[in-house]
């Protein structure tokens, strides 16, 4: 039992408060030790324990929120619950807890691997409680506490109640009306892996080395261009000298407008929005969990789900931290143009530049502008210069640069010319501002792995990347990708081909140490489980109230509630009646058992006898018992004598004494061979 | 495979004690063996017994050869009408010598007692031995005492000769679990009695069977076999046929359903079975219920035979 305590207290770990772990360890090894020193169990130990984890809960509630306070007391209580175990009725609140802490811990986790996990501890919950079940059937009214005697006598028992159980638990699943969260789910200030809201030009970034994935996207019709996919996430307008930022957080604009969302509604209002028209490429985005709001979207884009917002910089925001799975709608337009006019408001922030901040940049600006000052198109020739100035010079695309300081943008523009996009995006930005140019950096990913067999592609947080854009006129925001000049690898084929040659130098990994499988089988089964995983994802996990509303509409017809109710009515209806069937027929089969059909069937074959009238009336007696019975018939019949004396004995031991369910099978089978016997003799005795 | 014998035999062992006491009371009162059968397994459910019959038909020899044999301390009240409720239970006398009250416990301090003529006595002595089969405990002067475990009363009582006797009300002979009748003995019985013809003194006294713990354990053992679901519906018939319109004698009480489900367990001990079957229930049927429902009316089939043969074993 403590088994199940155990893991279910390990599923939710992650999201217990380090004290509550060590609390919770601490009462799970004094149990278990508790077998062997019964003073461990004693009343005022627990007791004390229940006031410490109390008063713990308190001083972390507020730290925690009403929702992991509520976990933690779960668990809690689930552990404790385990030293008070003297009724029928503890034992059975046990278990449902266990169940509850099963449930709980499905909101933090949902992939599939955890929910085949899952069904394996569910099973493992629902063991003690056949064990006990049964023991309690057989063993009368002893209380007696159920152990793992072995899993095997539950098998059959336990597959029966399971192929029951799943059939209604999917058609609950598709019908069953889906609630919003009524306590939203923690939105934890763990700091996960992924974009961030800023971005520093100095640090080097372990997020490009991570294998998790980040989000997966089908597309509706099959790709016909081989563009490189950008995933616009994050942009940034804000640059300190070191970190780069939304536009709010600079010093001016963060006293006038609170939030992101404040800034962005107010550039919509000076801005023209585009008209959503011409050319759309739809599709649909399944996001892993990552604690943030902003989404991904290529482009113009334009969500197709309702409670996604899009913002003034074509970037897309959910409602709120995504904290479980989450899928959504998009159409993108790559042939619009991004903010056709640009105003002076943002105008002023994407040309701003830290006062007096990399002077060696600044200069080489104010020399590019002089050069080109007259030529028509001028800002198109800047940034080919720039760009061509990247791509001849030594810039080396690496993702261990050395650390900067000071004016950093100058250090490794002029001198040690290594980084990753980040830098090279920083610079270039910094650069276009310097010559006039408004330009941003835009965060998000690049690129994603193609799968076949499912159609859809998988991107991961090694992905991210960070570009640029220039408000070019008429062309509006335009994207410009330094890193490209420098490593078109990584724009082309991703990062893993950009990387490859570091990493084999550097870190031989894991797939270089199992040797025994090649590296493309390793791939294929990686891609296999991915498979799953998203089509886990999409149908299951992504099964939201609108599908399920339009499942129904398909199935009934549009906008015909009473006819989705009467058809839920009357299935349940069905289901109840043949299950009311079922079981009021195996009753009246019970009422006449199968030692009283055999006895009946003996009685008849007496009958057939010609048997002294006096010995019949005996016979026909309703206080005859079977013992007398059958003496009465051996003084009459004596070759029967023994077959007799079989048949009473087994017919008692049916009746009236406590078998097993083996024994009595056996018992049954005898007495059928027995009465056959019998008949037999009879026939013998006739003729 | 001499561990597994000594745990057969400790398993058995109750049970074969059972029949050596039979045996035993059997040579003491010839020819009698289902009475005394059904006398011990009324001990052995935990039941008080009632005999009823003729005086000289071996009520007493009966009761003292269950009480010997079962090593329990044994006690003999002669009821009469003057008895009084102190001769049976005791009581407290002033000490002069050391100025205090000392108790002085009658012959109710006993293991088992045999009451011999109950219907003798009046009422009030009637009801203070009633009592403390009931409570198994008496008063004496305000204070309780405890009878001695366990604790058994044999009655005897003449069914004839009816002057200057106080029959026992129908609800104090519910108390007692069974009335047996002993009857008259068959010739070949008789004619071995007369040829020995040494008296009930001059017998070397019978030697215990067993002491009290093995007592204990025998009805430890009675209590442990089962009875099934089958058999307690074939009771529960039973006693709704005597609480049914137009059945002419008294309704079975719930004591008396125990009773019979008690003494069938008993019964099925002695017999030597681990499980009660039907036909333990109807040997003891008539001894636990015929004082209860009533008497016969002379010359018919008793009411409880009645029941018996007119209720179905398998219900239909």
């Amino acid at each position: 039992m403590w088994v199940a305590v155990l893991v279910n207290f390990l599923m939710l770990a992650p999201q217990l408060s380090v004290a509550f772990l060590v609390l919770n360890s601490l009462l799970l090894i004094i149990f278990m030790q508790g077998f062997r020193y019964p003073i461990l169990k004693s009343r005022r130990l627990v007791n004390v324990f229940t006031v410490v984890g109390a008063l713990l809960l308190i001083i972390l509630s507020k730290q925690l929120g009403l929702m992991l306070t509520m976990v933690n007391l779960l668990v809690f209580s689930h552990v404790m619950k385990l030293f008070e175990q003297n009724h029928q009725r503890d034992f059975y609140v046990f278990n449902l807890l266990s169940l509850m802490v099963l449930a709980t811990a499905m909101i933090f986790h949902q992939s599939l691997w955890f929910f085949l996990l899952f069904m394996v501890l569910l099973i493992i919950s629902l063991l003690p409680l056949l064990n006990y079940q049964r023991q309690t059937t057989s063993v009368g009214n002893q209380q007696r506490w159920p152990s793992f005697t072995g899993v095997k006598p539950y098998i059959g028992l336990l597959t029966k109640l399971l192929t029951v159980s799943i059939p209604l638990a999917i058609f609950l699943f598709f019908i069953f009306p889906r609630l919003q969260p009524f306590a939203a789910i923690p939105q934890a200030k763990m700091a996960k892996t992924g974009l961030s809201d800023s971005v520093n030009v100095g640090d080097i970034s372990q997020l490009v080395q991570s294998n998790e994935l980040a989000f997966q996207v089908e597309f509706a019709s099959p790709r016909s261009s081989h563009q490189p996919l950008y995933w616009r996430a994050l942009v940034m307008e804000h640059f300190d000298g070191s970190t780069w930022q939304s536009a709010e957080h600079s010093p001016r604009l963060r006293a006038i407008f609170r939030t992101k969302q404040h800034y962005l509604e107010y550039i919509e209002s000076q801005e023209p929005q585009p008209l959503f028209t011409g050319n759309a490429i739809n599709y649909q985005v399944f996001v892993q969990p990552n604690y943030q709001q902003f989404l991904f979207a290529l482009d113009v884009a334009r969500p197709q789900s309702t409670a996604i917002q899009r913002l003034a910089d074509n970037t897309l925001i959910a409602p709120r931290p995504i904290s479980q799975k989450f899928a959504y709608e998009v159409s993108s337009y790559p042939k619009l143009t991004m903010s056709p006019e640009l105003s002076s408001l943002s105008n002023t922030v994407n040309l701003s530049l830290p006062e007096e901040s990399n002077p060696r940049l600044r200069v080489l600006a104010k020399n590019l502008v002089e050069k080109y000052q007259n030529r028509p198109n001028s800002q198109a020739l800047i940034i080919d210069e720039v760009l061509s100035k990247i791509r001849q010079d030594s810039f080396y695309y690496t993702l261990s640069p050395s650390l900067l300081t000071g004016d950093r943008l100058d250090q490794f523009f002029f001198d040690t010319q290594e980084g990753f996009c980040v830098h090279y995006a920083s610079s270039f930005t910094f650069l276009m501002r310097a010559a006039g140019i408004p330009a941003r950096l835009v965060t998000g990913y690049l690129g994603g792995d193609y799968h076949e067999q499912g159609n859809f592609y998988s991107i991961y947080q090694k992905d991210a990347h960070a570009w640029a854009e220039v408000w070019l006129p008429e062309k509006g925001w335009t994207r410009v990708d330094p890193t490209a000049a420098v490593s078109p690898e990584r724009v082309e084929q991703g990062i893993d081909a950009a990387l490859a040659q570091e990493q084999s130098l550097l870190n031989p990994g894991f797939l270089a140490n199992a040797r025994w499988l090649d590296p493309v089988t390793l791939l294929r089964i990686q891609a296999a489980f991915e498979l799953i995983d998203y089509q886990w994802t999409k149908y299951i996990v992504g099964f939201s109230s609108k599908k399920q509303s339009k499942l129904l509409q398909q199935l009934f017809g549009e906008q015909q509630y009473w006819k989705v109710a009467l058809a839920v009515a009357l299935t349940l209806a069905i289901i109840f009646a043949v299950f009311y069937l079922i079981i009021t027929l195996n009753q009246e089969k019970k009422t006449v058992s199968v030692q009283e059909k055999y006895y009946r069937r003996l009685q008849q074959l007496i009958k057939k006898e010609a048997l002294p009238t006096s010995l019949q009336g005996e016979l026909d007696s309703p206080s005859m018992t079977v013992r007398r019975y059958c003496v009465l018939l051996s003084l009459h019949f004596s070759p029967l004598e023994e077959q007799l004396e079989q048949f009473y004995t087994t017919y008692e031991a049916l009746q009236y004494q406590p078998l097993t369910l083996t024994q009595s099978n056996e018992k049954k089978a005898q007495l059928l061979a027995n009465v056959k016997q019998i008949a037999e003799l009879l026939k013998g005795v006739r003729y | 495979m001499g561990a597994i014998y000594l745990l057969i035999m400790m398993i058995n062992m109750p049970r074969q004690l059972a029949s050596q006491i039979l045996s035993h009371v059997n040579q003491l009162i010839l020819g009698k063996e289902h009475q005394v059968k059904l006398a011990l397994t009324c001990l052995l459910a935990k039941g008080h017994l009632l005999i009823e019959d003729l005086p000289g038909m071996g009520k007493t020899t009966l009761a003292h050869g269950l009480a010997q044999s079962l090593g329990m301390s044994y006690q003999r009240i002669q009821f009469t009408s003057d008895l009084l409720p102190a001769d049976i239970v005791g009581l407290s006398i002033f000490d002069p010598k050391t100025q205090q009250f000392s108790l002085h416990k009658g012959p109710i301090f006993s293991q088992l007692l045999l009451a011999d003529e109950i219907n003798r006595a009046s009422p009030k002595a009637q009801s203070a031995l009633l009592e403390a089969m009931e409570e198994h405990q008496v008063s004496i002067d305000g204070h309780s005492h405890q009878l001695p475990e366990p604790f058994f009363v044999i009655a005897t009582q003449n069914p004839v000769f009816h002057a200057g006797t106080y029959p026992l009300p129908e609800s104090q002979l519910d108390r007692f679990m069974m009335k047996i009748a002993i009857g008259f003995p068959d010739a070949d019985a008789e004619k071995v009695l007369l040829q020995n013809s040494t008296s009930r003194f001059e017998q070397p006294p019978l030697s215990a069977m067993v002491d009290n713990a093995q007592l204990e354990k025998m009805m430890a053992a009675v209590q442990a076999v089962h009875c099934s679901d089958a058999i307690i519906d074939y009771v529960i018939r039973l006693c709704q046929f005597t609480r049914e319109e137009g059945f002419t004698g008294q309704a079975l009480s719930p004591r008396a359903s125990k009773s019979l489900v008690n003494s069938a367990k008993a019964w099925a001990f002695i017999e030597g079975r681990e499980h009660v079957i039907p036909d333990d229930v109807q040997a003891i049927f008539i001894s636990v219920t015929e004082h209860r429902i009533g008497q016969q009316v002379s010359g018919q089939q008793s009411l409880a035979q009645q029941v018996i043969e007119q209720v179905a074993v398998v219900a239909s």
